[in-house]
């Protein structure tokens, strides 16, 4: 019998019935790992942000966010809701409303919605909100934040313990008339049912092993081949038991750990180190420490990302082109301005959540200066993005800070305490 | 466009000093903070100096002799300042150099007066300025002596000028190079007579990086007149872009240009000179609000309102609102980059109304 959605309660006693069924598929799915079958889906969690919270927009509540979805939200507790929503009957293929999952709210700008529905489904659920809303994002968790947290702490849970990095490049803007020439959310899924394929670089590889010996290997093969930087997903070892939960480069997290209650802790930690990361971005692409009785903005500093090896004029100019039209994964619009063969400034906007941004583009680097009230997320979807589709091997700075130190400076403070 | 024009922008030049004081990375810079690095931070841009109540009295007298003029409001384009020993650098750009003579000269008068002993009464705690002068460094020497005697002439007024400096820009090969004059050196703490600032300076190439200061003036590239304006225009069609994209239907917003401005500018709109603030909310009124408004005249049936100065948006529906947007974020080519003309200023000085 497939799992069903319809077992999930709309109206549970409290939250704990839920982490207790939650729990229950937890081990139940771990077990169908160990077997090499699972029947039941796994638990999924998605970081969301609602970006109004820091920016210059009213911040709303959650049933006010959904309100403009199909879905109906049903109060479980004040920060806990259940998501009512249409989904396919598994057994008579029609559509059902159904109880899908459920909503955490862990501040007023970030929630997580855990759910059981097929990885699929629920992955184009989420997106469809966060599509259809200015008011929602995901989380990104870019490759050097991934690589941040493989460094710092997954390294460290344990040489026995088993790992597992994903790496996902493919340079979308190396072809000049491709037939699938702007990248989508879907892109992935397309080409997995046998959907065109152009040539291009594309790289897609899985590493799993020890941790200690994918510690071992991973510099020197990093060093002979760049995509081998763009890390689009890792594992992180359950602090429970056997198992882990797998992060990946969007937000989302998968339970293959046999607790709920592990699970919610390690995306609760996640999301206080992104939370961190993001303020610190803003106050720091912003300048709002030293700005004080000054114009909020002049003491901002620039956001650079730097290319390994410099674009080729195609890439660039397909990148240029492609990257400010309706639909494409940049998700950016404004004039690109020319000032050279391979150098474009924009005084734009980020599309999707509608707030400014203002961009240098050259065949080297990327320059980025947020106004004052635009999310830092614009900035960690960007480096996302470039690494996954632009150039596999980045360097990213925060005004003079590498990305990597920005981080290393959190971890001496209350990220090691999350630990 | 030869390299050598670039260093003569005036535009250029002032977003190159506040770009050499923001902190950016030693390997990846887009213009050498030498500024930031020697600790010194933005405090304030094109604000007119206000004299205390005795040096404008005494440069009223000195005016009144006529036989030299002292500017009673002068308007330096920057100033930085370090905390740590309470200094300000005091920055005027200049294309070129100029003689005594000339009616520049009463305006570096100012500036010498301000960077003077009256800096420390009224920017307290700061207890000094150096005024530098940045200008082409082919040009430098002249700028200095004239600077000299400007200076001499002060004194002998009885007036108390402050020291100066003449830094100068120049291009060599593919990088752009900034030159100190002995006092700079001083005042940053640095050996160097000269720094490459910009690298990959090549001819087919713009090398502004982005633009921090805001400009309604003439490019200098005859083939791009309004790439200043197109800036400052774009930047005002993101903003309001970003506000309508969120605005419910039914509901109403407002828009002045000097709103908008405050938007794009980071509020840095409020602290410029009150002409630059008139020409640029002037640009945004006559380029992109009568543009819409004439745009959607006929088919808006009053969601586009536009009233003297201000412009008002309330979508009546999905579809008018999804069809106005689509406009707006298609519509690049519709906003001309021209500037404005004067009659077009005092239209808007009457607060002239248009109602669609």
């Amino acid at each position: 019998m497939p799992f069903s959605l319809a077992s999930l309660p709309r109206t549970p006693r409290d939250r704990f019935e839920v982490y207790r069924l939650f729990n229950g598929l937890s081990e139940e799915g771990k077990s169908g790992l160990d077997a090499a079958k699972t029947r039941v889906p796994l638990v999924k969690t998605f970081l969301l942000e609602h970006v109004s919270e820091r920016g210059t927009q009213r911040v709303k509540s959650i049933p006010e966010i959904w309100q403009r979805f199909a879905s109906i939200l049903s109060p479980v507790d004040d920060s806990f809701h259940a998501v009512t929503d249409s989904a396919e009957n598994p057994e008579t293929g029609m559509q059902q409303q159904v109880v899908t999952g459920y909503i955490e709210r862990y501040s007023p700008r970030f929630f997580a919605y855990y759910t059981v529905e097929g990885s699929q489904d629920a992955k184009r659920r989420v997106r469809n909100w966060i599509a259809s809303s200015p008011d929602l994002d995901a989380t990104w968790f870019s490759s050097p934040l991934l690589k941040f947290l493989w460094d710092n702490d997954i390294s460290h849970r344990g040489n026995h313990r088993f790992g597992k990095l994903v790496f996902r490049h493919e340079s979308v803007f190396e072809m000049p008339d491709d037939s699938a020439d702007t990248p989508g959310e879907d892109a992935d899924d397309r080409s997995e049912e046998g959907g065109p394929e152009p040539e291009r670089r594309k790289f897609r590889s899985e590493m799993g092993d020890l941790v200690g010996r994918l510690r071992d290997s991973l510099d020197g093969l990093r060093s002979s081949y760049p995509p081998l930087h763009a890390l689009y997903s890792v594992r992180i070892p359950s602090m429970a038991g056997k198992g882990g939960h797998d992060l990946f480069q969007d937000g989302q997290i998968t339970n293959r750990s046999d607790s709920f209650e592990d699970h919610r802790n390690h995306a609760r930690y996640l999301w206080r180190l992104y939370n961190g990361l993001l303020t610190e971005t803003e106050e720091c692409a912003w300048g709002e420490a030293a700005a004080k009785q000054k114009p909020a903005g002049w003491n901002g500093v620039p956001l650079i990302v730097r290319f390994d090896e410099p674009l080729t004029q195609t890439t660039f100019d397909n990148w240029v082109k492609r990257a400010f039209q309706k639909r494409n994964v940049f998700k950016l619009w404004g004039e690109t301005l020319r000032l050279g063969p391979t150098k474009v400034h924009v005084y734009g906007a980020d599309r999707h959540l509608w707030q400014p941004i203002n961009l240098e583009m050259t065949e080297k680097h990327l320059v980025a200066i947020l106004p004052r009230g635009t999310c830092g997320n614009t900035f960690h979807r960007l480096v996302a993005n470039i690494q996954r589709y632009v150039s596999p091997k980045i360097e990213a700075w925060i005004g003079s800070r590498s990305f990597e130190s920005f981080l290393a400076d959190r971890h001496a403070t209350d990220y090691r305490d999350e630990t | 466009m030869k390299p050598d024009d670039w260093i003569r922008d005036p535009v250029f030049q002032l977003n190159l000093l506040v770009w050499m004081s923001k902190e950016q990375p030693k390997e990846a810079y887009c213009v050498r903070p030498v500024f930031h690095e020697a600790g010194f931070e933005w405090m304030a841009i094109e604000q007119p100096f206000p004299f205390p109540v005795e040096t404008a009295k005494r440069i009223q007298e000195i005016n009144a002799d006529e036989q030299i003029r002292i500017h009673l409001h002068p308007e330096p384009e920057l100033i930085l300042k370090r905390n740590s020993d309470q200094s300000a650098l005091y920055f005027e750009a200049k294309k070129n150099s100029f003689w005594v003579e000339s009616n520049t000269s009463s305006q570096a008068r100012g500036h010498l007066v301000a960077a003077g002993s009256v800096f420390a009464e009224v920017n307290a705690p700061l207890q000094r300025a150096l005024l530098v002068y940045v200008v082409p460094q082919a040009v430098s020497d002249p700028m200095r002596e004239c600077l000299q005697e400007l200076t001499e002439q002060l004194s002998s007024r009885g007036m108390n000028p402050g020291n100066s400096a003449v830094d100068g820009l120049s291009v060599e090969e593919s990088e752009i190079h900034y030159h100190f004059d002995g006092p700079s050196r001083a005042a940053l703490g640095i050996r160097d007579s000269r720094i490459a600032i910009m690298g990959g300076i090549a001819e087919d190439t713009d090398p502004s990086p982005l633009l921090l200061l805001y400009s309604d003036e003439d490019y200098h590239d005859k083939g791009r007149r309004g790439y200043y304006r197109r800036v400052l225009q774009n930047q005002a069609i993101a903003a309001l872009l970003c506000e309508l994209h969120r605005l419910n239907l039914g509901e109403s917003i407002t828009f002045t240009a000097a709103r908008i401005l405050e938007l794009t500018t980071q509020g840095a709109f409020n602290f410029l000179g009150s002409n630059r603030r008139k020409s640029m909310e002037l640009l945004l009124k006559v380029n992109v609000f009568n543009k819409i408004a004439e745009q959607w005249k006929d088919r808006s049936d009053g969601a586009v309102q536009m009233q003297g100065r201000e412009i008002t948006f309330s979508f009546p529906n999905e579809v008018f609102q999804a069809d106005f947007l689509d406009w707006l974020e298609r519509s690049k080519a519709v906003f001309d980059d021209g500037k404005p003309s004067m009659p077009e200023l005092e239209q808007m000085d009457l607060g002239l109304s248009i109602t669609l």
